[in-house]
């Protein structure tokens, strides 16, 4: 009995120490904490004193007039070469355009940086960084993305071999002022107009392969670059290692920043070698933007407004409007209160809101009668079911075949996916000229479905309503598992009509939905039969990130299905290396004709989006290339939108 | 003689039980509860696309029986469980009614067993069937329809309603609103809602009664370990409780939810199992804190009889009246965790549960994808409370009329 006390009361009073311990460490910890939220919430402070007391800040007058350059004429390297730009022919502003109005869009989420180098934000970069600073060499024209056309480069002269690449830069084209407190005197180093010289160029490369730069995936687009030499203040030669296409176009798309900047801390001093890249990622001007666009940066405040200007400096066609004002909040149903109640001038409906407003909106609603335009718009996305190349069913091609043509794609783009999509047949951006427009999109047709199944050995012997064969000497069942993210109510009609349809012809097949972290981990493993997703893609697109068999095998790879097929890599790596636009468009067709064949994915829709504007905007138009709602071309006809 | 029948022996549950019957509003509860767990196991008869029998020139054919215990048909356990006991349960039931005839015997004591013999019958037989049944997929609408068209001598009986809880009608432009065709309308991918709704008391049923056995054994046995040893083992189970209380029940749930791949019903009723055991833990410790003194039990002790069974025959009996009312809230509450689970989507994908069907309503914005369930739900939540209710007034000396 004596014994059994001490036993209880000694393992009390382990556990009391153990307690007591982890208190101890507890307030340790607590202790560090705080410490450290001290010092971030001061620094945070200091920062907010100097950048964005933007109401004592007078930005003009305190600019001093710097003598205006004299325009040089230039010497072309190589004058036989023919210029490799062509002019643009989109007009962004027409001639009877009223100038002036601001239009009020949304923003769902908080830029984390304005850094262009540092961070890759998509929300940043189709509605900031667009207008502000992605001013390249040149860019894809908005008529015909095939071409490049002139942006701040007047020429480029590509030698035969592809490597080296001249650059003209144009002459007088400004950088925005920055938005720093000039009355305060300490930003005085900043005084005066800065132009766009051939320094920043070799600047911004030196940034990109510095290697203390946070930039590890754009740094790896210019690993090639032999070098960069400046020739004069406007000319600039890019050397490369290798004849690629990505280096042409990371060439030709090259966005520039300003030195006299991002080379400086806050008191003009410029940063140390040794310690460029840290201080560069942290850079004192990171919570504000800058660069050569049509609009400059005003003002940001974080969870509430994003402020643009229309930069009257402007070298190229200035836009009509005059003011773009960010309302930042993440909820989409405020979303749609804020357009109804005109506090947006435009926005893009999500589809629950798309089928309660424009499908079964009340007649009388401003989305009915009129007043509120509403316009799809083709997005960059395709929405894909992918097989495991590597599962033991799946590897066959003719049961991949068997599976998209029970599919029943026209009934669901119509009823769940509410017609905002198109039915598309392979990888390749649906509107470029690479995509095959010969290839049907593959009809719904169950019988045809189970006769290709009956043709690759899959027959129902047991009765037990679900085909099988014997693979490697067992008895094995047509079943598979479908992998995809729970939460999405289009995802999850589709699946169940597909899993209905797939029985009516003997096929069984699970649904497994996971956490977006979950379905991460498990396509990085390839730990999976059949999964649902979707790509973003470009105007001409570089296929072998995702299809080209070298990525098969990588662990992590965006080729989590491990599609492997040589002729499909020769054309792959062919494209690497073709620069003829025709020609590439015609191995871009071969290219989707080969995964087409191969159903490697049974392709669904090429994804639209529905966007909506109050009837005074004018000149909407959607572009080809993203940002599809690039404002730039839009004015207001009216201050008020007309009444129906 | 006379004395003995003025003074009728009187046990404990039958007090309680004339307590229970004074309060009128319960008793329909109760009548209610009957009633929903007799249409969970006869759904198939009110509605299924399997004719009942069928003949084809004069050919009978009655394919109903065996497709009960289809697994391509019924896809959840939970069905072909029900079934079993549609199918089963009137045979046993009539043979207890013979036995009873012959050998007259008829305690408390046997009923139990009896029942239990029922369950444990019922699921060797859903168990066997699964295994045995084979037949494909048949669709016997259209086969009936085909052969109507060729002109044959066709009849059949269906039941009530011709639809199956995951058979699509992609015929009209979906979620359809109620028709004479759909009653209560389609939902998002052409389903019909109200024989969903009937198969979906099937899946609220188990959820409320495993998800509660499963919490309330768990809290049973530790709780009375805790109670009846005191001590050290009393500190640990305690502090035990005290850190699975400090979660929030339903975000653990979710958190949990959201990490198992092929989410089936059972995986629900696990997760609220395992994580819902600590009030009844905290219930029976204090019970058994309060039995272990008493004087019946010092006498099982002096008698040296075994610990287990004083824990389990001697103190949990006189201890099961609280955990009795507490089980019967939690099933309601098990109800109201899995819809709010199944509204996030985070319940089973395919089964045909309440919350599933309102979050597709809300998703949709039609009312009568949200007025069913919801009223299902309201209904069946506050029925188990009201009884609920009942059996605590009832089991209280202080309100005893």
């Amino acid at each position: 009995m004596h014994k059994e006390n001490l036993g209880e009361k000694l393992v009390s009073y382990a556990f009391f120490i153990l307690l007591f311990i982890f208190v101890i460490f507890n307030i340790v910890q607590m202790n560090n904490v705080e410490k450290r939220y001290i010092e971030i919430r001061d620094k945070l402070e200091d920062l907010e004193k100097r950048g964005i007391s933007r109401s004592s800040t007078v930005t003009t007058s305190s600019v001093s007039n710097a003598p205006v350059k004299q325009k040089t004429t230039v010497k072309y390297l190589h004058p036989e070469v023919k210029n490799f730009l062509s002019d643009e022919t989109f007009k962004i502003r027409l001639p009877e355009t009223k100038q002036g109005g601001i239009l009020h869009r949304w923003m769902p989420a908080d830029p984390k940086s304005f850094n262009t180098i540092v961070s890759n934000d998509g929300t940043l970069n189709q509605y900031v960084n667009s207008y502000v600073n992605s001013e390249s060499f040149a860019t894809r024209s908005l008529d015909n993305p095939d071409k490049w056309v002139k942006c701040l480069a007047d020429r480029i002269e590509i030698t035969n071999d592809y490597k080296e690449y001249t650059i003209y830069l144009k002459q007088g084209v400004k950088w925005h002022t920055p938005k720093v407190d000039w009355k305060s005197g300490k930003y005085d180093w900043l005084k005066g107009d800065h132009e766009l010289t051939a320094k920043d160029v070799k600047f911004t490369v030196d940034v990109i392969k510095n290697p203390q730069v946070e930039c590890p995936a754009l740094r790896n687009y210019y690993e090639d670059l032999e070098k960069v030499e400046i020739i004069d203040d406007y000319t600039v030669v890019f050397k490369w290692k290798k004849k690629t296409y990505n280096s042409l176009s990371f060439t030709v798309g090259f966005c520039p920043i300003p030195e006299f900047i991002y080379a400086y801390d806050s008191d003009g001093k410029p940063f140390e070698k040794s310690v460029f890249g840290l201080k560069f990622n942290n850079h004192w001007y990171n919570m504000k933007s800058i660069g050569c666009g049509p609009y400059e940066f005003v003002s940001y405040v974080q969870g509430a407004s994003l402020v643009l200007k229309r930069f009257e400096d402007y070298y190229g066609e200035k836009p009509a409007i005059d003011e773009i004002d960010y309302q930042i909040f993440p909820d989409q149903k405020q979303n749609l209160l804020k357009i109804k109640s005109r506090d947006l001038d435009f926005g893009v409906l999500y589809p629950t809101d798309y089928r309660e407003e424009i499908m079964n909106g009340n007649p009388s609603s401003p989305f009915k009668n009129g007043e509120i335009i509403n316009k799809t718009y083709d997005e960059m996305v395709y929405t894909y079911f992918g097989w495991n190349m590597e599962h033991k069913i799946l590897k066959d091609k003719k049961v991949r075949w068997a599976l998209s043509y029970a599919l029943n794609l026209d009934y669901m783009l119509k009823d769940i996916f509410l017609d905002l999509g198109e039915r598309t047949t392979g990888p390749i951006y649906i509107k470029s000229s690479g995509y095959d427009k010969s290839l049907e999109p593959i009809p719904f047709d169950l019988d045809r479905a189970a006769e290709m199944l009956n043709q690759a050995g899959w027959v129902d012997t047991d009765g037990d309503g679900t085909r099988d064969k014997i693979l490697d000497g067992k008895k094995t069942d047509l079943e598979f598992t479908m992998l995809t993210t729970s939460g999405s109510p289009e995802w999850d009609a589709a699946q169940t009509i597909y899993k209905e349809d797939l029985q009516k012809i003997g096929v069984k097949m699970n649904i497994s939905e996971v956490d977006w972290a979950v379905m991460q981990k498990k396509l990085e493993g390839k730990d999976f039969d059949a999964m649902g997703g979707a790509w973003g893609t470009a105007w001409d697109a570089d296929p072998y990130q995702i299809w080209h068999s070298s990525q098969a095998s990588i662990p992590n790879s965006s080729n989590h299905i491990s599609y492997r097929n040589p002729e499909a890599d020769k054309i792959i790596e062919k494209m690497r290396n073709t620069f003829d636009q025709n020609e590439r468009n015609k191995l871009s067709k071969e290219f989707h004709r080969i995964i087409y064949e191969d159903q490697p994915y049974t392709f669904m829709f090429a994804r639209k989006r529905c966007a909506v504007w109050w009837n005074n905007l004018e000149r909407v138009h959607f572009m080809l290339l993203r940002p599809h709602d690039d404002s730039r071309p839009w004015y207001f006809s009216n201050d008020k939108p007309v009444k129906r | 003689m006379e004395e003995e029948k003025k003074y009728k022996k009187v046990s404990y549950w039958s007090v309680v039980w004339s307590q229970f019957k004074k309060n009128k509003i319960a008793l329909w509860g109760l009548g209610a509860i009957v009633l929903l767990l007799l249409q969970a196991i006869y759904s198939p008869f009110l509605s299924l696309d399997v004719p009942i029998v069928y003949s084809i020139d004069g050919k009978m054919h009655c394919p109903f029986l065996l497709e009960l215990f289809n697994k391509n048909r019924f896809e959840n356990t939970v069905d072909i469980l029900f079934n079993a006991v549609m199918v089963v349960s009137p045979l046993l039931v009539a043979l207890w009614f013979v036995c009873k005839k012959i050998f007259s015997i008829s305690t408390n004591k046997t009923f139990v067993i009896f029942i239990a013999f029922v369950i444990l019958v019922c699921f060797a037989a859903s168990i066997v069937s699964e295994k045995l049944v084979k037949i494909g997929n048949r669709k016997y609408k259209e086969e009936i329809a085909i052969a109507k068209s060729e002109g044959k001598k066709v009849s059949a009986i269906f039941p009530l309603m011709k639809w199956s809880y995951k058979e699509t009608d992609l015929e009209g432009s979906n979620p359809q609103a109620p028709s004479a065709k759909h009653l209560l309308g389609t939902d998002s991918t052409g389903r019909d809602v109200l024989t969903r709704m009937l198969y979906g008391t099937r899946i609220s049923m188990t959820i409320g009664v495993v998800a509660v056995s499963i919490y309330m054994l768990i809290g049973i046995v530790l709780g009375a370990l805790a109670g009846y040893f005191g001590g050290a083992i009393d500190i640990w189970i305690s502090r035990l409780i005290e850190v699975v209380i400090c979660f929030p029940t339903f975000f653990l749930i979710l958190t949990l939810a959201a990490f198992i791949e092929k989410r089936t019903v059972f995986h629900v009723m696990i997760l609220i199992g395992v994580v819902s055991w600590t009030g009844v833990a905290r219930l029976v410790r204090g019970e058994f804190l309060r039995q272990r003194g008493m004087d019946y039990v010092q006498a099982a002790i002096a008698l040296g009889i075994s610990r287990a069974k004083i824990i389990f025959t001697h103190i949990l009996p006189n201890a099961m009246g609280p955990i009795l009312v507490s089980a019967t809230f939690g099933i309601a509450s098990a109800i109201l965790t899995e819809s709010s689970l199944s509204f996030l989507g985070l319940g089973d994908p395919t089964a045909p549960s309440w919350g599933g069907i309102l979050n597709i309503g809300r998703q949709q914005g039609k009312l009568w994808l949200i007025l069913a369930p919801g009223f299902a739900i309201f209904f069946v939540v506050s029925v188990f409370n009201l009884v609920g209710e009942a059996i605590r007034d009832a089991m209280d000396p202080r309100l005893r009329q």
